[in-house]
């Protein structure tokens, strides 16, 4: 047995055991990208380091064997700087978009490719499930929005963007067609009853989110049926009423209770705050100086006003151009509502770290091309133009630029945790490739790390092609070899490369044809 | 790609290799030696016909540099960039061979499939910098506008050797080979009167001997020179040769025919006069070649230890090893207690000669007490710093001197397999060792029953493929096992976890060479010299701006200054000074006022460089310290074996600043940038490569940080720095019109008798002009100051 400190705790273990394995015993988290059980000590990523207090050096704790005596550092600024320079540099290279551009346009953040990944299979649960997740009202905001995600859509440089409102329409309407509409299941109600001022989008988006997490939640709203502004001012060719009240309809089926005609100015907002736990207004321009709020103490991260268990979102702060802004403060007016009720603290709502690939030249652009099919727009920009016998033509000319493991990369989550910087150093970009030639799997070379797990995954495997370590210096790669396909390289069944890879230079499909 | 290939020769190559992974290199160099390439189809074959993966033998094939995957042209054309050659321009020099032969972007071979350019990390030539090889030719002081005239004379060499014209041949097989070099040179030093000397002599004694005129060796103050070649592994050089020794020489290596049997006996007292120097002096015999001890009668400041007997003994003359103290510590270790061995060495304080300087005897001891049965003992032939070759020399030159002491560290250790890993690009070191372990094994100085005893100590030689990271010795384990040079992580180290996961010891050719004489003279002859915590010498290989460069062996401790003005003669011309590059890509530079730094182990460290593997380049006012920095991270960087992020990703990021620097795009910032990422990638990387790869930024930017910052103003100092100079014509101009029909670009316009004008536009800044101007009148000027007059 070895004994040595970690972070001043003791540990015991066994000879040949690494610091790794002495931080798994005293529960001390240490990052790794390199590192797995299965396939052993590998030494490239240097993201694990750790640093020995005797001789000051910083050393791989993956790799390194625990000593007797040993005194080793896990935290602090000197080693999170030391982690923080090995994500730069991997990032400085790293060829790819977390997240794809038109949902990074999108205000409520909706995961666009997805969406359109499971049009293009046809599966309309998850279809309205994954617009819903974010968009609670996507028959109503499909017709009024100005689309921000199209003017980004990278297809667009190509011929023409992908018509994504407008499959989001079909895809809605379709929803309302259907007896049995979609409706997530919610969090059990755990007593705690919200108040809502105003049936707008904001009010109508924050009452499902709220009812989603277990709320039991009441839109008081002034006239008499719900749309706010919506309602008033856009013509009713475009956004016909009976959409809206079919959308509410929904809302009301999920659990939410409206009470219209209510003007609650009249009653006050002591008297509201006293008979529910928070409120939330959301009555549109001009309803803060109606209840005297005071917007100065305001916080645009929660949400919250000066006062306590109130909340306020929509244009109600001041006044918003499209309505899908109102819809993606709703959201994060009902995570802060949840928190506060469940008397969590406010965390500073940071940006996900998100890697950018920047404006694709030409050639970027033709190879991210084969994500998608070569067709050109199927119908005119017309209300009629797209219907549900056809999205699917649509959708399949998105390109995918987002990552397929973009929720589950462990790059990404160490860039976000120690707030790497991708732009540090002025990089030289390689060209983008993809290798879509797998069954199951997709390859992006310019998303490796060159860490070597799918290189010692192989030789474990026993396969008999195999990944290959290739060349050296900053032009070494990891690939196929002899300039094989990555489908030559990897038989059928070998999703568990897409699982063992700790980026999405190797991931899974989903449904891409 | 699926052209027809010999799958006979391939399956013939895979017999005689080995089908096991670890025989991948072994394959891959058959392969390469039988097709000029790796053709994609052989590869497969061997995957067909092998346990050795796809994956595999791409990763291996495409990691080292020796290995091609498109075929090549019929000569190599060899352009040196090592840091001698470098710092004299060999960019230059690449870009005029490629110019003067059409191959652009990333082509590197003509049309007609006759010439490959390629640049090699080095020739081991840095006194002849910048220097070319052509084939077996080698140019020495070469320059842009002689690269025509190089390719011609090479051309016509072959031409004449091709169709036998110039060359002379008896009937029968030839018992050898004599060339003679007829360039402009040698001809005007006498090589014309010699070869007629020779002909006529051949003829008269019915010789069976090949007369050969040869391309020149660049070696023109030697001239005439003249190359003996007798068998595969037997060269002679002889300089300032006179056609009245033609001869002798023909005595000496030719057995002459049965009527002049009487020579024969005269053979070996001719033999021991040139070797004692007593005859005409006018001979200078060069033992291998004419790299070797070239300056070793003006460098009284030497004690030859590892270099002893240098510039006297055959190489491969065992007997005469053995006559001058050669295997005489064998005897004693082999009557020793290991332990003993092991204790001596300790004793006598020698340390690793190849790098960071571990203490040998410590690492001896450790694979010793090992509880391991089998061991193994590897000698470290894998020089790959650029502007360093002293092992490539003792390989050569003393042979015997290195097995012995491989086979001696082999005994101490317990090891009965030891294997010499020696780089491809010394094939002559390669074939002296092989003879040599040939002889020793006659002799029964390996192999089974050792000096007569019952010891065993088996020995084999490891080609390298190209690759200077093999130097750090788990990669070199990794090369010898067949795999990528990849380091792995230390601990565990080769000594209890080597190759094939058996205890090993890795030693130094350096090392190894010096422990014959330790044992022989005893520990205290050698701990005397040297300084407290360095004994003994170190051999440099001195080039750069200095006067008489070569290798040099000097006692640990003696100063800088003294290498630089005693040893090596001083700076060349009316320059100044500047600084020494020690230790190459792992090194750093220590400036001219550090001068009275004692040369050891700790004080380079100290000063920011090291004694790495004991290359020192000299630099002078000319040389400018921003672009030597970027050299040798372009250097680390090719070299950096790709496996972690700092190393890899690292090295290249702090290239692309310094890049940006020497290009006029830096920026405020771009120096603290540096610093600290220099930084990061010494405290993170894997590898000593990574870990010392910033070394010669480090120490650039510590004592010439206003060269830096001028850099970032756009201006370079020395006047180096491409895009920051400009060349113009001062008032010195004579008119006479060189520029102009010299310039390649047409950037002058030709202007008899009056001032010309130079194009900055058209400029490429290849210097050819300045160098051409016969008044001087050629200024470089970086921000609109002259920073280099004309007669500068």
């Amino acid at each position: 047995m070895v004994e040595l400190k970690i972070d001043g705790k003791t540990a015991k273990v066994e000879k040949g055991a690494t610091i790794l394995d002495a931080a798994g015993v005293l529960g001390i988290k240490i990052p790794t990208l390199c590192h797995r059980k299965k396939t052993g000590r590998i030494t490239s990523c240097m993201v694990c380091a750790v640093r020995d207090i005797k001789s000051g050096q910083f050393v791989p704790s993956c790799s390194m064997p625990a000593a007797e005596g040993m005194e080793i550092e896990t935290v602090g600024e000197s080693v999170r700087l030391q982690r923080k320079a090995a994500l730069d540099l991997l990032l400085s290279e790293h060829l790819g978009d977390c997240e794809a551009p038109c949902r990074r346009g999108c205000p409520a953040s909706m995961d666009i490719p997805a969406m359109l990944r499971s049009v293009a299979d046809q599966n309309a649960d998850n279809t309205i499930d994954i617009i819903k997740k974010h968009i609670p009202i996507p028959a109503i905001l499909s017709r009024v929005c100005p689309a921000p995600c199209e003017k980004v859509c990278r297809r667009g440089t190509v011929d023409s963007s992908v018509m994504i409102s407008q499959i989001i329409k079909c895809v809605a309407d379709e929803d309302f067609r259907k007896s049995n509409s979609y409706l997530p299941s919610t969090v059990a109600p755990g007593g705690h009853k919200i108040a809502i001022i105003g049936g707008g989008p904001a009010g109508l988006s924050a009452g499902w989110f709220l009812t989603l997490l277990g709320y039991e939640c009441t839109i008081f709203e002034r006239e008499k049926n719900a749309g706010g502004q919506l309602r008033k001012s856009v013509a009713d060719e475009k956004l016909p009423h009976n959409v809206i009240d079919a959308e509410a309809g929904l809302i009301e089926k999920l659990g939410v209770r409206f009470c219209f005609g209510r003007d609650m100015t009249a009653t006050g907002l002591k008297e509201i705050r006293s008979s529910f736990d928070a409120v939330l207004i959301a009555a549109g321009s001009g309803s803060a100086d109606l209840f005297r709020l005071d917007l100065n103490k305001l916080s645009t991260h929660t949400f919250e006003t000066g006062t306590k268990g109130l909340f306020v979102c929509g244009s109600v702060i001041r006044p918003l151009r499209m309505a899908v802004s109102a819809v993606s403060q709703a959201f994060g007016a009902a995570q802060s509502i949840d928190r506060f009720l469940r008397g969590e603290s406010f965390s500073q709502r940071k940006k996900r770290f998100d890697s950018r690939l920047g404006v694709l030249g030409e050639p970027d652009l033709r190879e991210l091309m084969k994500n998608a099919s070569p067709e050109s727009r199927v119908a005119d920009r017309s209300p009629r133009g797209l219907t549900h016998g056809n999205i699917r033509r649509e959708a399949l000319r998105c390109m995918h630029c987002d990552c397929r493991k973009s929720g589950d990369c462990r790059l990404r989550d160490l860039s976000d945790e120690y707030g790497a910087d991708q732009k540090k150093y002025i990089r030289l970009v390689s060209p983008l490739r993809l290798d879509l030639s797998h069954k199951e799997l997709l390859f992006e070379p310019g998303k490796c790390i060159r860490c070597g797990i799918c290189v010692r995954l192989s030789e474990i495997r026993g396969e008999k092609i195999g990944m290959a370590y290739r060349g050296r210096s900053i032009s070494s790669e990891v690939a196929p070899p002899f300039g094989l396909t990555f489908a030559e390289a990897l038989p059928g069944g070998a999703t568990i490369y897409a699982e063992f890879c700790p980026t999405g230079a190797i991931c899974t499909k989903q449904n891409i044809i | 790609m699926n052209k027809e290939i010999d799958i006979a020769a391939v399956d013939l190559i895979v017999r005689e290799a080995g089908t096991d992974s670890k025989h991948t290199l072994k394959i891959l160099q058959a392969l390469q030696g039988h097709f000029n390439y790796l053709p994609l189809e052989a590869l497969k074959r061997v995957c067909e016909t092998t346990s050795i993966t796809p994956a595999h033998i791409d990763g291996v094939a495409s990691f080292y540099q020796q290995f091609r995957m498109k075929p090549a042209g019929k000569y190599f054309i060899k352009v040196c960039v090592g840091t001698a050659c470098h710092v004299k321009g060999a960019d230059k020099i690449y870009d005029a061979f490629r110019g003067k032969l059409g191959i652009k972007d990333d082509d590197d071979t003509d049309k007609d499939g006759l010439f490959t350019v390629e640049k090699v990390a080095c020739l081991g030539c840095c006194m002849l910098a910048p220097a070319v090889q052509i084939g077996d030719v080698t140019y020495g002081f070469v320059t842009p506008q002689k690269a025509a005239g190089v390719l011609r004379d090479f051309l016509e060499s072959r031409e004449t050797s091709d169709d036998d014209a110039g060359e002379l041949e008896t009937a029968g097989a030839t018992s050898g080979e004599i060339r003679i070099c007829l360039c402009a040179s040698c001809t005007a030093g006498g090589s014309g009167a010699v070869y007629d000397e020779f002909k006529r002599t051949i003829a008269a004694l019915g010789l069976k001997v090949r007369l050969k005129t040869v391309g020149c060796t660049g070696f023109s103050y030697l001239a005439p020179l003249i190359e003996i070649k007798t068998g595969l592994s037997h060269i002679f050089r002889y300089g300032r040769f006179r056609k009245e020794n033609v001869r002798q020489v023909l005595d000496r290596h030719f057995k002459t025919a049965s009527p002049l049997g009487r020579f024969r006996a005269n053979v070996r007292s001719l033999l021991e006069r040139l070797l004692t120097g007593e005859d005409d002096e006018a001979v200078t015999r060069f033992s291998v070649d004419t790299r070797d001890g070239l300056d070793r009668d003006y460098c009284r400041t030497q004690k030859n230890i590892t270099t002893e007997h240098a510039g006297e003994a055959d190489p491969l003359d065992i007997e005469e090893y053995v006559r001058t103290g050669g295997f005489q510590a064998l005897r004693k270790v082999i009557k020793s207690d290991p332990a003993e061995v092991v204790s001596l060495i300790e004793k006598s304080g020698l340390r690793g000669r190849g790098g960071a300087g571990y203490p040998t005897g410590r690492k001896w001891r450790s694979v010793m007490e090992s509880l391991q049965k089998v061991r193994f003992v590897i000698c470290n032939g894998d020089e790959g710093d650029p502007g360093a070759f002293m092992d490539r020399m003792i390989m050569e030159s003393f042979p015997f001197r290195v097995i012995e002491g491989l086979v001696i560290a082999a005994l101490a250790t317990g090891a009965e397999e030891a294997f010499l890993y020696i780089r491809s690009e010394y094939p002559l070191a390669i074939r002296r060792i092989q003879k040599a372990l040939e002889l020793c094994g006659k002799a029964g100085y390996v192999g089974a029953n050792i000096c007569g005893g019952e010891k065993r100590v088996d020995v084999s030689i490891v080609a390298g493929a190209g690759a200077f990271v093999c130097g750090e010795e788990t990669a070199l384990i990794a090369a010898i096992e067949g795999k990528r040079g990849m380091p792995g992580f230390r601990p565990p180290y080769p000594s209890e976890n080597g190759l094939y996961g058996k205890p090993t010891l890795v030693n130094n050719v350096e090392t190894l060479a010096a422990v014959p004489w330790i044992i022989r003279n005893g520990v205290e002859s050698f701990s005397a010299i040297g300084t407290q915590n360095s004994k003994g010498t170190k051999t440099f290989a001195l080039a750069g701006r200095i006067n008489r460069g070569g290798l040099v062996e000097v006692p640990m401790g003696m100063t800088l200054k003294d290498i630089v003005e005693r040893t090596g003669g001083g700076i060349q011309g009316n320059n100044t000074f500047k600084a020494v590059q020690a230790g190459g890509p792992s090194g750093g530079c220590v400036p001219a006022s550090e001068g009275k730094l004692q040369v050891d182990y700790e004080s380079l460290s100290s000063a920011g460089a090291m004694m790495g593997s004991g290359g020192m380049v000299v630099l002078d006012n000319t040389d400018c310290m921003v672009d030597i920095s970027r050299y040798f991270l372009a250097f680390t960087q090719n070299e950096s074996c790709g496996k972690c992020t700092f190393c890899r990703i690292g090295t290249k990021r702090m290239l692309e600043i310094l890049v940006r620097i020497c290009d006029g795009e830096g920026k405020e910032g771009d120096i603290e940038l540096l610093e600290s990422l220099a930084d990061r990638v010494r405290k993170g990387s894997l590898c000593g490569l990574g870990k010392t790869a910033p070394n010669p930024v480090l120490s650039a930017i510590r004592y010439f940080r206003e060269e830096f910052d001028a850099h970032i103003k756009g201006i370079c100092p020395a006047g180096k720095c491409k895009n920051l100079i400009e060349y113009k014509v001062n008032d010195d101009c004579i008119g006479c019109t060189r520029c102009a029909q010299h310039c390649p670009v047409k950037a002058i316009e030709m202007n008899p008798y009056q001032k010309h004008i130079i194009d900055a536009a058209k400029c490429t800044r290849c210097d050819t002009c300045r160098q051409v101007c016969p008044s001087g009148a050629i200024d470089i000027c970086s921000g609109n100051k002259v920073v280099r007059a004309g007669h500068g």
